[in-house]
């Protein structure tokens, strides 16, 4: 039995070690930066953006830090640099207050006029990250349906909360913690007359009153038909969306906005993503490339003359500006400053031939991953086998036993230092 | 013979038992005392949230926001496996006590398995008894989907729980103080495994391989015992 207690005592001390010791490392060597900016200016009418330099500052960069930090960079697809103030100009459909404040309103782009009301109605942004997306996240499948017609200026929680059962929409009111049996009875059959075929595969809403107005929830049954659910005076109000159900409908991300051009950003199976119109419901379907919506977060950004998509794993960034009809007039893709390899990375690629972590990006499940060190790893594991032989050497005048040679060659320096405290059971 | 050697064995393991019973059932008591008043501060903080807030704010806080109700009950199953591990252990250990039990004619391992066995059902009983109250509390104020996620957020805590136990065991067995302290660090970075600061019922998709780590526990704590009983302090 002791062997097996060794094995055991073993794999679990790399197993640990593997999780906390990369841990460490990236704490005490390695500055976490954050995603590039990348934006389009309607100004010079390329992209633009905003990162953190790793490394040395360019003489660039250092001339043009006069009210900012010489490790942030302003720059654009052609590498012209920015100081921050020229960076905001270039962007006045974001930093429209500031240009208010500098005299600058109203703007004159492309021979049209904007002022700060003008602006503010066109703006839109629109996110959807990995986290988000349904079933990838942990959520207590509960949903207030708030009141679309709140007869006041803003909007109240509802006493009670929904719940979607194999045949029903339950409705359970939270002062008594029992079931609403009318209001579940009217929702169920409103929703059955309409054609609805339980159990639903996903409720979709913005489930908060801080938002100008609601707009119900987006349920998608079990044929993938999308269904519109809104609670008007506290009746039931179902439209049966002509979206497609070959989709397969996998997220509807909703957003009310005052434009009330966009009810948000539907997901398809197929990792398809659209934008969901007002317009009966009109998919517009985004130009984007090389997106993959369990990796990367997205964002639009929607101003009176382009819309721009962003998307982003953690080393490449990628845009693409459409005109208001949808049509791609650039794209971009760019390395961003985080994904540079410092000596500080390489030296982690080195010493750790591969490392077990647990994140929960985006607030999402926690997951386990394994990641293995690159071809550089095997130096960090000659290194420790020639640490291993020399020490045991000098201190035991003898040649180190094959199986703590095998050990630190199959796990490096986890394997080095379970064999140093273990070794002598091996 | 053998039936002879076998009737032997199971009454020297029924005694083993008897005698771990003997040990810890008052200190065993007042850990379940201790953690049925932390339940019981727990059922007032949440009857509390609904005095001070109307019911669907609360079940706003807690169902969209995650807001933990029972955040008192993090580290109690922490608390309680180290102490019932020392409750067990360290007498055992100061005067060597153990070494004569290890010395009965019966296996070794069987008998570290045994008294294992005992601070895990006794470490199991309270855990037991919190997780039914946070059961309980939780029905009474929100529908069982959050029942669900409350057990699927305290779960992981009560395996932190049987972590600090078995590490904690790992550690006062071991005779040598170097391969103490390494045991006892691997053993606080599996219960830290259990305890990341994340939203509620965030460890639901691991399911099964989040016992794991404490399973090899199980086995690992053999070592420090057969190492206490061959007397290997260097």
């Amino acid at each position: 039995m002791r062997k097996p207690a060794v094995i055991v005592l073993i794999v679990l001390s790399v197993f640990v070690l593997a999780v906390y010791l990369p841990m460490l490392y990236e704490k005490l060597f390695l500055t976490p930066i954050e995603k590039t900016h990348l934006l389009f200016s309607p100004v010079t009418q390329r992209f633009i953006y905003k990162e953190k330099i790793v490394g040395p500052i360019p003489p660039e960069a250092a001339l043009k830090a006069e009210d900012h930090h010489a490790r942030i960079a302003y720059r654009d697809a052609d590498g012209t640099w920015y100081n921050r103030v020229e960076f905001e100009k270039h962007l006045p459909f974001i930093y429209y207050k500031n240009m208010e404040l500098w005299g600058l309103l109203p703007l004159n782009l492309e021979g049209r006029k904007f002022d700060i009301q003008a602006i503010k109605n066109h703006r839109q942004v629109l996110e959807l990250s990995p986290g988000e997306i349904n079933n990838c996240h942990p959520e207590t499948s509960l949903w207030p349906l708030l009141e679309s017609n709140p007869g006041q200026a803003r909007l109240v929680f509802p006493e009670d909360r929904f719940r979607m059962t194999a045949s029903g929409m339950e409705f359970i009111n939270a002062d008594t913690n029992t079931v609403d049996m009318d209001l579940t009875e009217r929702f169920t059959r409103a929703l059955i007359d309409k054609g609805f075929v339980f159990p639903a595969r996903s409720v979709n809403g913005k489930f908060t009153i801080l938002k100008p107005f609601d707009e119900g929830v987006f349920l998608v049954d079990a044929k993938y038909e999308v269904f519109h659910v809104k609670r008007r005076d506290g009746h039931p109000e179902v439209t049966q969306t002509a979206i497609d159900s070959a989709l397969k409908t996998r997220h509807i991300k909703i957003s009310e906005n005052q434009q009330r051009r966009y009810y948000g950003l539907l997901l398809a199976k197929d990792s398809g993503l659209h934008l969901l119109t007002y317009d009966n419901y009109r998919l517009v379907k985004l130009p984007l490339e090389s997106y993959d919506p369990d990796r990367m977060d997205f964002k639009l950004l929607i101003n009176p003359l382009y819309l721009t998509a962003v998307w982003s794993d953690e080393t490449i960034i990628r845009a693409v500006t459409m005109d208001t009809d949808y049509r791609p007039l650039e794209r971009y893709t760019h390395r961003m400053s985080r994904a540079i390899i410092t000596p500080a990375k390489r030296i982690y690629d080195m010493i750790f031939p591969f490392s077990v972590h647990l994140n929960a990006t985006g607030g999402g499940y926690l997951k386990l991953s394994i990641r293995p060190g690159g071809w550089i790893s095997v130096v960090g594991l000659l290194v420790s086998l020639s640490g291993y032989v020399i020490a045991c050497r000098l201190r035991h005048k003898r040649f180190p036993r094959v199986t703590g040679l095998c050990l630190i060659a199959a796990f490096g320096l986890y394997g080095l230092i379970a064999v140093s405290f273990i070794g002598s059971e091996c | 013979m053998r039936l002879s050697v076998t009737r032997e064995g199971i009454d020297m393991f029924r005694s083993i038992l008897f005698k771990e019973y003997l040990k810890i059932r008052l200190p065993w008591l007042t850990l379940l005392i201790l953690n049925g008043g932390l339940m019981a501060y727990v059922a007032i903080a949440t009857r509390h949230l609904f005095v001070m807030d109307h019911a669907e704010m609360v079940w706003y806080q807690v169902l969209h926001l995650g807001r933990i109700h029972y955040s008192h009950l993090k580290y109690a199953p922490v608390v309680t496996g180290l102490l019932l591990s020392c409750i067990q252990y360290l007498p055992e250990m100061t005067s060597e006590r153990l070494r004569l039990t290890l010395h009965l004619p019966v296996s070794p391992n069987r008998l570290i398995i045994a008294h294992i066995m005992v601070g895990l059902t006794a470490f199991g009983l309270i855990l037991f008894v919190d997780l039914t109250a946070l059961t309980l509390i939780t029905s009474w104020y929100f529908p069982f989907e959050a029942v669900t996620t409350a057990l699927w957020t305290a779960l992981p805590w009560a395996m932190a729980g049987a972590a600090a136990y078995l590490g904690a065991t790992l550690g006062l067995l071991e005779p040598n103080y170097r391969l103490k302290l390494f045991n006892l660090a691997i053993a606080a970075g599996v219960v830290g495994l259990y305890l990341y600061p994340l939203s509620p019922g965030a460890y639901r998709l691991l399911g099964f391989k989040l016992t794991v780590p404490v399973l090899l526990l199980i086995p690992a704590v053999l070592l420090p015992a057969y190492r206490f009983r061959y007397r290997r302090v260097s």
